[in-house]
């Protein structure tokens, strides 16, 4: 995996993409598309590889039980499955978003002067 | 369940269209032009099934429903290829079935542990004899060494002696023999063993004149279900056993078979009962003779190496303790020591007999499979090369290598399983096959193999290795596929892929012709020996003559007495119709067994180096003429006292001790010394004849030199003398000895008698039973070789029919281009051959014990094996050879 990293600045590491989706869930319900679209303004090159590699994240999710998929209509009137934060999805994005935040000051910290590329 | 997966994935794969239409909408909206607008949204996505694939994954269970799916489609794929598919089964069934056949037969000879409580630590000690430069290993001792290792070997915890016997049981329908052991009175203690009822025998028991319920007997848990329903109130009941009345005190815990490979012993009684059961002849207080296989405990922590040492190291001083003076100094003695191996698994004479052809054909089965398994590989190669193109797709529509590689393990295994399920038929019947073959009710008890657990699981793991042999190859090849070539061919035409796999395929081929060439060479030497062995001159006729073995041991007649029973029986056979000549002799030819003894001459003295290298047995009137041996000179034993002080020489005795004639009417002296009672003394006697040789103790060795004595009140062993009937058939033979049996020793055992044709044919079971299986295998060899053959060529003239076109539209001829095949095929054998050779010579070592005026290295029969191989070849490649040659060059050009 890490040998295409050139390319992805963000590594596509698992848990990033899940926090990202709890993330986007956390502001009401949305259908794959929306969440696909909302993370890609967010953060511009996390879904590069592709919207696919949400789907097995999304069932990782409903599989602990972070969130819950129930069927409903899109903005232009198609038939869609929407995902809807849990209790427990909430209380793992809060306790995630703040050890993510400890983390990255403490590689900020460290990382400051950021080289071009330091990987072998 | 799977139901519930196949919703679920409906379900994800409309979400993931509907997110699809999506973003191709709003590419929509954005400006692009419909068909863009559809592939740029895909190209967002990425590919579609991978998604689909892991999310499955995510649900768990995803390794199943891909079992299922490759289960299927394997099933599917072999279906329709039957040929392959019944071709694998049954070479994998062949293969795997002859080496789980004879591993079990290794296993239940070499490998079963006793059913005792740490089997590890038992060890088996016994007496190794150096006579003048051959060691005879495994014999037995005797109860005074056994008391003096107990005392002295401080690394044994325990130490017990043990004497297979046969008892005979009087019942409520008559005399029966029943297999049983005369054992030392701590023996299960040592052993660890529990009771089913009563109690076990104890040192209390084992005491002289019997201990407190009288004579003790245990019987086995067998017995006691067979003839007592189990019922526990046996316990105390008396027996009459061998004319003796015994208690039985016990029942010995169900499965233990005692310590005897092959051996089911229904009796266990204390050694003090051997004198009241053997009388005069009893050994238990002669301090010479040896006749207890030894066992014993090594204390908790001791080590096997450690002790051994020591008991080694004790032989001294135990003989000194327990030999009488007489035998101690004697060169036999000096020359002696204990053996001690490890006694885990039991022992019997059958090991001695058995390990090594085991082995031999443990490693031609393994041979046979691997041949069998390099086969299937190229087999599998070549399925892999027609099925390129749809393994590109496949890959080409986003199956990983991984996935591709599992879905042809998984067809590999399938077929496996296949073919191990048949295997294990294939195994008993091998089993079964064998033990008819060795036709001994000993090794059928020893290795009676039925399919059990552990016979199951060996052929699963050998299913499953065979699996990954044949199936890793073509599996990993396939896997690495360059896709776009592939891709581009529509399968008739050569491809990369293809080419590599014909070259790994001829690279196997030679491999597997030269095994199957050492297995050939292999059989060719086994069956020249028996044929060998078959065709020395015997110096006897063995057609229609009845060995009937007397156990005369009970009989009121002792010393003289039994003299004349065994004359009046002799006389009595000899009226009845049908019977021509009668005799009786000490040893009969090539039972295996023989007497020595040590013979001068004034003109040949003893010599030093081997005073013991004459044969010497005792025999009655009229042997030689029922034998159908020649008498060259002289006059026969006459079957009356005038016979004592009289001997008959062979030919090689005659030349050995009187270089120089006449021989008729010279004296021979007879050095007499027993280890048993210490004492030597010098017997002499007086030639009246000389016969020819015959082949004596067994079929390999030359005729040795034989000095005949005539039967007398003090032969050894007077009480199991052996009858030789000589008739018009076997049954008239028979018959007679069973009417003189009944009138003359009605109370004895009736002993089965045998033919000398089958003492004959059972002196070369080991040859014989070597030769047909190896034989077999190499037959098996040659058909998979052929098998490989014939599919490399096959697919070498489907790959080339476009370019054979040419040549025959450029004037080559059918017949040139048929040649052109088979010389295909001779290159494979040219490189194969070779190789080939040395793998016989290698196998000619190992077999070299077995063969018999055999060179291993023996140009002809190599040169037989390489035509045989040659010719399977040939027949293997006619086939496709002909299909070449009869190419039609329009319709090959056509097709190009």
């Amino acid at each position: 995996m890490s040998t295409h990293a050139k390319d992805n600045p963000l590594d596509l590491l698992q848990g990033t993409l899940d926090l990202l989706i709890l993330q986007t869930l956390a502001f009401g319900r949305a259908h794959g598309h929306a969440i696909a679209r909302s993370i890609e303004r967010e953060s511009e090159e996390v879904l590069r590889v592709g919207h696919g590699s949400l789907y097995p994240a999304l069932q990782r999710l409903l599989k602990l039980k972070l969130i819950v998929a129930e069927d409903g209509v899109s903005e232009n009137n198609r038939k869609a499955r929407f995902y809807r934060l849990t209790a427990k999805g909430r209380a793992a994005l809060n306790h995630e978003a703040t050890k993510w935040e400890r983390f990255s000051r403490a590689m900020a910290r460290i990382l400051r002067p950021l080289p071009q590329e330091s990987r072998s | 369940m799977l139901t519930r997966w196949s919703k679920r994935g409906k379900q994800l794969e409309e979400e993931i269209r509907a997110h699809l239409a999506l973003e191709a909408e709003e590419n929509l909206e954005a400006g692009m032009p419909p068909d863009e607008a559809r592939l740029a949204a895909q190209r967002k996505f990425g590919n579609e099934l991978l998604a689909l694939e892991r999310s499955r994954e995510i649900w768990g269970a995803l390794w199943v429903e891909r079992l299922v799916q490759d289960l299927r489609f394997a099933l599917r794929q072999l279906r329709k290829s039957p040929g392959f598919t019944v071709t694998a089964i049954l070479t994998l069934a062949l293969g795997i079935g002859a080496t789980t056949g004879i591993f079990s037969l290794t296993r239940a000879l070499l490998l079963d542990p006793l059913p005792v409580p740490d089997p590890g630590s038992l060890v088996r000690i016994s007496l190794v004899v150096r006579n003048y430069g051959s060691a005879v290993p495994d014999l037995p001792l005797n109860r005074f060494m056994i008391a003096s290792l107990r005392r002295h070997a401080t690394l044994l915890s325990g130490i017990f002696g043990w004497s297979p016997y046969f008892f005979v049981l009087k019942q409520d329908t008559g005399l029966h023999t029943y297999d049983g052991a005369m054992v030392s009175g701590d023996t299960f203690q040592v052993l660890g063993l529990r009771p089913a009822a009563g109690r076990l025998l104890t040192p209390a028991d084992d005491r002289e004149g019997g201990g407190p319920d009288g004579w003790a007997a245990v019987i086995s848990y067998r017995f006691w279900q067979e003839h007592f329903g189990g019922d526990a109130s046996i316990i105390g009941k008396t027996l009459t056993l061998s004319d003796h009345t015994v208690t039985v005190v016990g029942v010995a815990p169900r499965g233990f078979e005692g310590v005897m490979v092959g051996a089911q012993p229904d009796f266990y009684l204390p050694l003090e009962y051997e004198p009241v059961l053997r009388g005069a002849g009893s050994q238990l207080n002669q301090r010479g003779a040896v006749w207890l296989i030894t066992w014993a405990r090594l204390r908790p922590g001791a080590r096997f190496a450690v002790a051994a040492a020591q008991i080694r190291a004790l032989f001294r001083p135990v003989i000194d303790e327990t030999l009488p003076a007489a035998v101690l100094h004697t060169p036999v003695v000096e020359h002696s020591g204990f053996g001690v191996d490890r006694g885990g698994t039991g022992w019997s004479t059958l090991r001695a007999t058995y390990t090594r052809p085991l082995l031999v054909l443990q490693i031609l089965t393994g041979v046979v499979l691997l041949v069998g398994c390099v086969n299937l590989a190229g087999l599998c190669l070549a399925r892999a090369t027609t099925r390129e193109h749809e393994l590109a797709v496949r890959a080409a529509l986003g199956a990983g290598r991984v996935r591709i590689m599992q879905q042809i393990l998984v067809e590999s295994l399938l077929l496996a399983c296949a073919g191990g399920t048949l295997a294990v038929g294939f195994a008993w019947i091998t089993d079964r096959w064998l033990l008819r073959f060795l036709d001994n009710k000993e090794a059928a008890r020893a290795l009676g193999v039925h399919p059990d657990a552990a016979l199951l699981a060996i052929t699963a793991a050998g299913a499953i290795a065979c699996a990954l042999v044949f199936g890793l190859l073509p599996a990993w090849l396939a896997s690495r596929l360059p896709l776009e070539p592939a891709l581009r061919n529509t399968g008739r035409n050569q491809s990369h892929g293809a080419r590599r796999n014909l070259a790994v395929r001829r690279m196997f081929l030679p491999a597997q012709l030269a095994l199957t060439l050492g297995l050939v060479a292999v059989a060719a030497m086994l069956g020249a020996t028996v044929v060998h062995l078959r065709a020395g001159a015997l110096g006897f006729r063995p057609g229609n003559i009845v060995l009937a073995n007397t156990d005369f041991e009970r009989l009121p007649q002792k010393g003289e007495a039994l003299v004349q029973v065994y004359r009046r029986m002799m006389e009595r056979m000899s009226q009845m119709p049908g019977v021509n000549d009668v005799s009786v002799a000490e040893d009969t030819p090539l039972s295996g067994s023989s007497h020595v003894g040590a013979f001068s001459s004034d003109e040949s003295p003893e010599p030093a180096a081997n005073p013991f290298r004459y044969e010497t047995n005792e025999i009655g009137a009229n042997y030689f003429a029922t034998l159908g041996t020649r008498m060259l000179a002289g006059r026969d034993f006459t079957g009356t006292d005038a016979d004592a002080g009289t001997c008959i020489l062979n030919r090689t005795a005659m030349n050995l001790l009187f270089p120089a004639l006449p021989v008729i009417g010279r004296t021979v002296r007879q050095r007499i010394s027993s280890m048993s009672t210490g004492t030597a003394y010098t017997e002499v006697c007086r030639v009246i004849a000389v016969v020819a040789d015959t082949r004596y103790v067994n079929l390999r060795d030359a005729p040795p030199p034989v000095v005949y004595l005539p039967i007398t009140a003090k032969s050894d062993h007077l009480y199991s003398l052996t009858f030789v009937i000589r008739g018009r058939s076997l049954s008239d033979e028979e018959a007679a000895y069973r009417t003189a049996l009944r009138e003359f020793a009605p109370d004895s055992p009736d002993t089965n008698p045998t033919s000398l044709a089958e003492q004959l044919d059972e002196s070369m079971a080991r040859e014989s039973l070597l030769s047909v299986l190896s034989r077999f295998f190499a037959v098996l060899a040659l058909l998979l070789s052929g098998i490989g053959i014939y599919g490399l060529t096959a697919s070498w003239v489907a790959r080339r029919t476009s370019e054979i076109g040419v040549r025959m539209a450029l004037g080559a001829t059918r017949g040139g281009i048929a040649s052109l095949v088979l010389r295909q095929t001779l290159g494979l054998l040219v490189m194969g051959a070779p190789a080939g050779i040395p793998l016989a010579f290698v196998g000619g070592r190992v077999i070299r014990t077995f063969l018999y005026e055999v060179n291993p290295g023996s140009p002809g029969l190599l040169l037989l094996a390489v035509l045989l191989l040659a010719i399977a070849a040939l027949a293997a490649a006619w086939l496709p050879a002909s299909r070449a040659a009869s190419v039609d060059p329009v319709d090959a050009l056509r097709a190009e």
